[in-house]
């Protein structure tokens, strides 16, 4: 089962961006027949380290909206982007915020379960109140088939047993 | 040569904590400012929206205290409408803030400042985080987890959600409990009283380590508001606002809510975009500053009304300099957050014994009758107001938010610049400077922009610049 856990601000335009990612790749992994849970929240809690180790979770997606700069991130337009989390933590923060680093290391430490784990971020350019996302986010999501035909088509899952004995 | 350190995260997008310590020519520091996240955009939002919906919208304001913003934002329209709330729905009301203290306070004491308390303000930052915390007492680390996600399900069992649930309206509440879900909450009170007493025992048996930070970390004297009850009773969610100095006398009995601006002024800065509340009979000087919180809520209430809250209390007020004066160090937060917890659970244990909670009655119905609404509550971190004013359609014309974060800015500048004068070397950053800043900040719980949390991830940089605004040293954590 595949957890998409989306989190962010609806109110504040392109934060609120996970959730959209998340509506796509939920609406994808379904018609290709995957078994999948989502988790909708403002920001990532400790406790969500309990749903990350709940029974049957093979892999987990945070879909989260980034500040996009985009004299950094290179030419061409501003896309989504997918990073495998690793296991490099800081000290907390003075504020509320756990990343997702943070909650798989809680679910390896605490309880054992250390599911692979990936981020998908959607560039944000707009942070201000209201509802909405930016051109920029809107032209991102569009592009998400395209993001996942470069990650194979079985991410975030490994293909089964089934699918490499029949060369699928 | 006088100096300035700044302590300067990415700023180019609200909700980042910068801070600037300046130095005098003696090398000693001369002045602290914390720069803190701005709220003055949701008060904007506002305008336009009807009544009935700021309780969703403002709960947005914030991802830990959502429940605070709701159920302030629900005072402030019940007094809009002009309807009483019938009794059922306040008892309800009052159990998700208790529930909400729980939660809050669990995140600020096992995963915010644990660490530092266990492994050490000048420990490695490298394990000086969740995984040393894990390490060095997983036991501690999972039942901390336990009692945050204890207090998230009570509310999200009452409200459907954990984080913004669309529960409190004008004049009452939507849902009310069911006898399963109140037996649920009775099987995990007593894990979640036992986790509570073993952190108590942990931070008490933890203090002849920081005795220095006791001595300095915002250590000194201000005044000190909060809610109480009408009996002088430890309150959270409505009651009346008192006023107590730096010696212990009371300089506002109970004043009623709506009357809030008799005490309570703001000014504001240009180098910060937060408002500067004070105390308005003083003025806008080191003697109108203020303090909100758990420290200020022990500090003003003359009892807390639970058996085991009311014996940790009294052990707490001899953390003060002399008896009958406030406890000042703002160190000890951290144990009246535990006991705030502990009045918490004690709390939801009578009230789950309450038929009301069970009840329909639950909603009082009307529209507009007064074109002006206040709603005060004391969120987890400190005193919270919200105001509103309405056209005759019910319409907001203005909306007026004054966070207990923006209640302690002028304290937290203070703490700041309290730290960084124990503690700085020379024209060194070092890291330990770093993390008792952090952890004096930490101390206020404050809400810095999780609104936008994509933003706000608070890395800090550091620069130390000369008299000519050269840097001299600098450092960039996170």
């Amino acid at each position: 089962m595949i957890l998409i856990v989306a989190y962010g601000n609806s109110l504040r335009r392109d934060d609120g961006a996970g959730f959209f990612l998340a509506d796509a790749l939920e609406r994808i992994w379904i018609e290709r027949q995957r078994e999948v849970e989502r988790i909708d929240t403002h920001q990532l809690m400790p406790e969500i380290a309990q749903d990350v180790a709940a029974e049957g979770v093979s892999a987990v997606v945070f879909a989260d909206a980034r500040v996009a700069v985009p004299r950094e991130e290179g030419p061409g337009p501003l896309r989504i982007q997918v990073r495998r989390i690793g296991t490099d933590v800081r000290s907390p923060s003075v504020g509320h915020h756990l990343d997702p680093t943070v909650v798989m290391l809680y679910a390896r430490l605490l309880y054992g379960k250390d599911p692979p784990a990936w981020v998908a971020t959607v560039p944000g350019v707009d942070f201000d109140h209201g509802e909405g996302l930016s051109e920029t986010a809107r032209s991102a999501l569009e592009f998400l088939p395209d993001i996942l035909s470069e990650l194979g088509v079985e991410w975030p899952l490994e293909p089964s047993a089934e699918d490499l004995s029949t060369g699928r | 040569m006088a100096q300035t350190i700044a302590i300067d995260p990415v700023t180019r997008i609200e909700g980042h904590g910068k801070i600037t310590i300046q130095l005098d020519d003696a090398g000693r520091v001369a002045d602290a400012r914390f720069h803190v996240t701005e709220f003055r955009g949701f008060e904007k939002f506002c305008e336009g929206r009807t009544f009935p919906e700021m309780p969703g919208i403002t709960m947005r304001i914030c991802g830990i205290c959502p429940v605070s913003h709701m159920l302030a934002s629900a005072k402030a329209c019940d007094a809009i409408q002009g309807t009483r709330v019938p009794a059922p729905a306040m008892k309800l009301r009052r159990m998700i803030n208790w529930a909400q203290y729980v939660q809050s306070h669990a995140l600020s004491f096992f995963h915010l400042s644990a660490p530092d308390l266990l492994l050490g303000m000048e420990s490695d930052p490298a394990t000086r985080n969740v995984v040393g915390l894990v390490l060095a007492n997983p036991e501690l680390a999972r039942k901390g987890v336990r009692l945050r996600a204890f207090g998230q399900e009570i509310i999200r069992m009452v409200t459907g959600k954990s984080v913004h649930p669309s529960w409190a309206t004008p004049g009452g509440v939507r849902e009310n409990f069911n006898p399963e879900q109140i037996e649920k909450v009775k099987a995990g009170l007593p894990e979640a009283i036992e986790t509570t007493k073993a952190a108590l025992k942990l931070l008490k048996d933890s203090y002849p380590a920081f005795t220095k930070e006791v001595a300095t970390y915002g250590n000194f004297p201000s005044l000190w508001i909060g809610l109480v009850t009408p009996e002088g009773g430890l309150e959270h969610y409505d009651g009346l606002l008192r006023v107590k100095d730096a010696e212990g006398n009371i300089l506002e009995k109970g004043l009623p809510l709506e009357r809030y601006r008799e005490i309570i002024a703001e000014a504001v800065e240009t180098w910060s975009y937060l408002k500067f509340p004070y105390y308005k009979p003083n003025g806008y000087n080191a003697s109108g500053m203020y303090r909100c919180g758990p420290v200020a809520r022990l500090n003003v209430c003359d009892f807390a009304g639970t058996p085991i809250a009311d014996e940790e209390l009294a052990q707490w007020r001899k953390l003060a300099p002399a008896p009958g004066k406030p406890v000042n160090g703002m160190f000890h937060a951290h144990y009246a957050r535990l006991i705030e917890i502990m009045f918490a659970l004690e709390k939801i244990a009578i009230t789950l014994d309450d038929p009301d909670i069970q009840s329909d009655h639950i909603r009082a119905i009307g529209g507009v009758n007064e074109y002006k609404g206040v709603g005060i509550i004391e969120a987890p971190r400190g005193t919270l107001i919200h105001e509103y004013d309405v056209d005759r359609d019910g319409i907001l014309t203005k909306a007026n938010l004054l966070v207990a974060t923006g209640n302690n800015n002028l304290a937290m500048n203070k703490t700041v610049k309290q730290i960084a004068d124990a503690y700085i070397s020379g024209n060194m950053i070092t890291e330990g400077l770093l993390n008792r800043v952090e952890h004096g900040i930490r101390l206020f719980d404050p809400c810095l922009s999780c609104s936008t949390h994509a933003v706000g991830q608070m890395p800090l940089h550091v620069r130390l610049l000369d008299a000519n605004g050269e840097t001299i040293d600098e450092k960039i954590r996170g």
